[in-house]
């Protein structure tokens, strides 16, 4: 089970943090430590307006495929679709693959369809 | 080829022909919920709801056995017993012996009356309809859609 293979009505990403850890003493001085040689923790906000009800509950399926914001899973190609620059923007460098960070949500627009509200945050395999 | 004119209309509430309408007008409307994703060239949409609304000009007439046929769309509105209940239009164009017409139960959302010398008493309503339109043919053996 992955996620429909449809194009997001709205995307949004943040592009998460470099992990550095800010040592600072008491007369001011500072000294920052980078733990790591990548961002981490971006957060991808996917909306999909006015889509059948059949697909929005892919959604739902694929949340409790992954058991929530457990397991991990790739994106498909076309949720990036529309984007025209480098495309690591969004992927990351090594193919960030990605979790829910909280339940997908749906919202009924009238009958037969939906607009679903996906939210994820990457996460790095070694 | 035929064309139409005002004296081909007419306005039925509730079974009852108003005489005196000098303009009635519907409007329908679509609403429509975009799908457009982020990679198309173009807008796309699918179909939400229809509404109908609409409005009529009606003089205010007492006919020669004392009956204000008015009185049938104002008691849903102007009267302190007024019922607010939907009323049933039949806004018609008369097409020979066969009325080309929307049937729509439609409440009556505004009514709008006043006097002025040298000037006709006449009511301005506007209406909204609720529900699907009905089929004309089912309830008028002369009824056809418009």
């Amino acid at each position: 089970m992955s996620l429909p293979d449809i194009t997001p009505t709205s995307r949004s990403l943040n592009f998460g943090v470099w992990p550095i850890k800010i040592f600072r003493s008491n007369n001011g001085a500072e000294l920052r430590r980078l733990y790591g040689n990548r961002r981490t923790n971006l957060e991808l906000e996917l909306v999909y307006e006015n889509v059948s009800d059949n697909v929005a509950n892919q959604f739902r399926e694929k949340y409790d495929d992954v058991k929530g914001e457990f397991d991990t899973f790739r994106l498909p190609g076309n949720t990036y679709a529309g984007w025209t620059s480098d495309g690591q923007t969004f992927t990351g460098p090594t193919a960030n693959v990605w979790r829910y960070k909280e339940p997908p949500s749906i919202t009924s627009v009238k009958r037969g369809v939906s607009t679903v509200r996906v939210v994820l945050v990457s996460a790095f395999i070694q | 080829m035929t064309y139409f004119t005002g004296r081909n209309g007419k306005l039925v509430v509730d079974g009852a022909t108003i005489a005196k309408v000098t303009s009635w007008s519907m409007n329908a409307d679509l609403d429509l919920l975009e799908t457009t994703a982020l990679n198309d060239a173009n807008k796309s949409f699918v179909a939400n709801l229809p509404t109908y609304t609409g409005s009529a000009t009606i003089l205010y007439y007492k006919d020669a056995a004392g009956a204000f046929e008015t009185s049938g769309i104002f008691g849903r509105l102007l009267r302190r017993s007024a019922s607010l209940a939907t009323a049933t239009l039949r806004l018609q164009i008369m097409d020979g012996n066969t009325a080309r017409e929307v049937v729509l139960d439609a409440f009556i959302t505004s009514i709008s009356i006043g006097s002025s010398v040298g000037e006709i008493v006449s009511a301005d309503i506007n209406f909204q309809a609720t529900g699907d339109l009905a089929d004309p043919a089912a309830q008028n053996p002369i009824g056809a859609a418009l």
